[in-house]
């Protein structure tokens, strides 16, 4: 340790006030590392005491491409950042106000993607500092010289060997160790954190459980002998009973209370948690997990366990969703209930596997051959994560039709706390009428209007008949004549139809009418929420609308769009942008949301998408909607 | 009745399934094609085991010989090419009660549906592969240049596998190929 006056604190003095206390009410922090050391499960564990006592929170994981990308790179960082307010928090916020770092060079990897706060407090792992190669040494010293140079407020930290006076090998230890520090630094409540701790190493020994709550209580005491900064974010007391966890967590806690018993999978990055938690928990409430070989066969088990009865789920992501497509219009064709959980990530191709895009909702509604109606909803939150499951489950079994739910690696990820779901008998789909089948009904007996028809399943007497893919009569025989396809396309497509007639249309944030509108879907909701406030406040006439039923569209969405002089989507994933040169208006690609909105709508819908791989900031959605705002006056 | 009086014998005919029960429609496969006579014998496996038609379930890709389960009095489920092994596989997953059988041609052995057959292969050979080539009754014909070999397990899954006989040319042969 070398310590050097301008960044080491000197110990609290005995005599001083002690330390500095900062009054927060909404804050970002981050912990970042190399990968493996453990810095998530530390931030996570923050992130869920805070929600225990009462904050918002919303937590983003930072996660490398690679599985063991090299130490000390920049690419390579991976780490954790928790935005933690007083109020509700339902995004990524803006700039990081303080930091934890395990080394310099994940630090820098940061500083080129992320806002850092002009007083962002830094906590940087010092090691380096003596470290035997010149190199790593130098590169070190010249990181954090760069730093105090550009104002930034370091404290040097002897992560590794503080904890190396509690356990043997300091470098696993060094989470915890830091944990203790935030819940210092932020208060915390070290019960809470302790029987977190206990929690997340349940399946570990006692032995490892103790050692993590002696570095826990020791990063504390460091912290609070070392530390001359602390701050106090209050949490509202409230006496609503709060779950927190991640959209992957609610998604598979959806599954188990929508009643399914069958999840079939294959595993895909960022969809696999859902089911690894549902292999934990599912059994006990008389469900299945079944891994299959590949993403076709997973989608394949879940159509016979639903035919056979069993309303069946998988869950994926877009490169599983590709392959899986023949199936679902066989399902569709077939009309066999299926609900799909597509857990959006980078594409085309492998594209960008950890990282959020929302670029899977044209491909939602119109992947397989031939006119395939599907039903696609969108999650927006962690709460809609468990919601949309018990309604997607509904509406499959009901209209006897695939229902793929739109989730995204952001949601996935990412904990929030929401009100405790309580058990409801709306919950559940109603049970399959298992009587015994009378002579002459049909497998395919649709309603003229509506295309719903009774599902009858293996096992009912009188009801022996054969479902197939191919183009079929009303009594499920093959049957290729003109008019029996035409007709029965048509009772299919009606089911969406009558679906439709039973949604609500979307609330509008903010005035019906007005300068601007912004649509979302997805987990973008959070973020746009945040930046519509934020503009309204400055007087600005902007409003928001976030789309959760895709396909179909719920009524009224057309007379809201017609209320605004201008309407942009807000969406992550690809359009072109009209540059004058060789981008023009006839060859202009436009992101999902806009081609949807303007086949439907006629209207010239405009839309800020990118697809930098990170969830969006608030200032960022102001910033283009100002600028949208702007063109709108030129033209007047 | 050897040794027994008349008043001994009891008619159970009307209380069984018929083969009529099992029969669904007309099948239109070639004259003389091996489909036919494959689908009599199952037909006659179903009433011989008495097999409630109600309770079994017949899964198929496509192609025409995998029309066979609409010629079934069963239920059953005509799918997608090299997916009724995945499809069964649900089905019988989720609904243990129910007789799931799988009528598959060499297109889902050996081309498109080659990972689901050494999938399921597998789990065979893991849980019951073993006991079932030592319990299953085994049944060849032969019609035209096809071989049917359907294996009865009893654990009640169905398989049956029809090869070229150029191919396959006896059953010795042809079962270890399965492992």
């Amino acid at each position: 340790m070398n310590p050097t006056p301008d960044t080491i604190p000197a110990p609290a003095d005995a005599d001083s006030a002690g330390p500095q206390v900062i009054s927060l009410t909404d804050t970002v922090v981050e912990i970042v590392s190399d990968a493996g050391e453990g810095v998530q499960k530390a931030g996570v564990s923050f992130a869920t005491v805070s929600a225990k006592m009462g904050n918002g929170i919303w937590t983003v994981e930072i996660i490398p491409a690679d599985i063991q990308p090299p130490s000390r790179d920049p690419a390579g960082a991976s780490g954790i950042r928790i935005r933690l307010g007083t109020h509700d928090i339902s995004n990524m916020g803006d700039k990081i106000d303080l930091i934890v770092a395990f080394n310099e060079q994940s630090l820098l990897g940061r500083l080129d993607v992320a806002n850092f706060d002009p007083n962002c407090r830094i906590l940087l792992e010092n090691k380096w500092r003596e470290h035997p190669d010149p190199g790593i040494q130098k590169g070190y010293i010249e990181v954090v010289d760069r730093l105090i140079e550009e104002g930034y407020q370091i404290y040097e930290v002897p992560l590794e060997e503080l904890c190396a006076e509690h356990v043997g090998n300091p470098r696993l230890g060094k989470n915890m160790y830091v944990l203790g520090m935030l819940c210092w630094m932020y208060s915390r409540d070290m019960d809470l954190a302790r029987q977190q701790i206990t929690e997340i190493f349940r399946h570990k020994s006692q032995k490892i459980i103790d050692n993590n709550i002696v570095l826990l209580d020791a990063g504390y005491e460091w912290a609070a002998s070392n530390l001359d900064f602390r701050f106090d974010i209050p949490a509202i007391k409230t006496d609503v009973d709060r779950v927190v966890m991640n959209g992957n967590q609610a998604i598979a806690l959806g599954v188990m209370a929508s009643g399914m018993e069958m999840c079939a999978m294959y595993p895909i990055t960022p969809a696999t948690s859902a089911s690894h938690f549902l292999a934990e928990a599912f059994e006990s409430v008389g469900g299945m997990v079944h891994q299959a070989e590949d993403e076709i066969a997973a989608c394949a088990v879940a159509i016979g366990a639903s035919y056979a009865g069993k309303c069946a789920v998988t869950i994926t992501s877009g490169p599983g969703m590709s392959l899986k497509t023949e199936l679902m219009g066989l399902a569709t064709m077939a009309e066999i209930p299926l609900v799909m959980v597509n857990v959006q990530r980078g594409g085309p191709s492998t594209g960008l596997p950890t990282k959020v895009e929302q670029g899977d909702l044209l491909a939602s509604i119109f992947s397989t051959h031939g006119d395939a109606p599907k039903v696609v909803m969108a999650v927006a939150t962690i709460e809609d994560c468990f919601y949309s499951i018990l309604t997607a489950r509904k509406i499959a079994e009901t209209f006897r039709i695939p229902v793929i739910v739109l989730s995204d690696a952001n949601l996935a990820t990412d904990q929030q706390p929401f009100p405790r779901p309580e058990f409801s008998s709306e919950w559940l789909a109603p049970p399959i009428d298992q009587r015994p089948v009378q002579e002459g009904t049909m497998p395919y007996d649709w309603d003229e209007r509506t295309g719903l028809s009774r599902r009858i399943i293996p096992g009912q007497p009188g009801g022996t008949f054969t479902v197939t893919g191919l183009a079929h009569t009303r009594d499920g025989k093959v049957a290729y004549a003109p008019d029996v396809n035409q007709h029965s396309m048509e009772r299919r497509s009606r089911k969406l139809a009558a679906l439709q007639q039973t949604l609500k249309a979307p609330e509008v944030t903010g005035e019906p009418e007005g300068d601007l509108l912004i649509v979302g879907w997805g987990s973008t909701k959070g973020a746009i929420d945040e930046a519509v406030a934020n503009l309204q406040k400055e007087g600005l006439a902007v409003s928001s609308v976030h789309l959760r039923f895709l396909q179909p569209m719920a009524s009224g969405i057309g007379g809201i769009l017609r209320g605004f002089k201008r309407v942009m989507t807000v969406e992550i994933n690809y359009a072109d942008e009209v540059d004058g040169d060789l981008i023009n208006e006839d060859n202009e690609r436009y992101s999902n949301l806009a081609w949807l909105l303007r086949a439907r709508y006629l209207i010239d819908i405009r839309s800020w998408a990118t697809v930098y791989g990170t969830p969006l900031r608030p200032s960022d959605i102001a910033g283009r909607a100002r600028k949208e705002l702007e063109s709108l006056e030129v033209e007047a | 009745m050897f040794g027994l009086t008349e008043a001994a014998t009891v008619d159970y005919s009307q209380e069984q399934y018929q083969l009529e029960d099992y029969q669904s429609g007309n099948p239109r496969w070639c004259t003389g094609c091996g489909d036919n006579a494959i689908l009599t014998s199952v037909q006659r496996l179903c009433r011989d085991e008495q097999i409630p038609p109600e309770k079994a379930v017949f899964v198929s890709r496509i192609g025409c010989s995998s029309r066979f389960p609409h010629y079934m009095g069963t239920y059953g489920f005509h799918s997608l090419h090299g997916r009724a092994l995945p499809i069964a596989q649900g089905v019988k997953l989720r609904r243990p009660d129910l007789k799931v059988f799988v009528n598959m041609g060499d297109g889902d052995c050996c081309s498109i549906g080659t990972a689901p057959f050494v999938q399921e292969n597998a789990l065979l050979v893991d849980r019951q592969w073993q006991r079932t080539l030592r319990v299953c009754s085994v049944l060849t014909l032969e019609a035209k240049n096809v071989k049917l070999l359907a294996c009865y397990v009893p654990e009640d899954l169905m398989w049956l596998f029809r090869q070229p006989i150029m191919k396959a040319p006896n059953r010795a042969e042809l079962l270890p190929s399965f492992h």
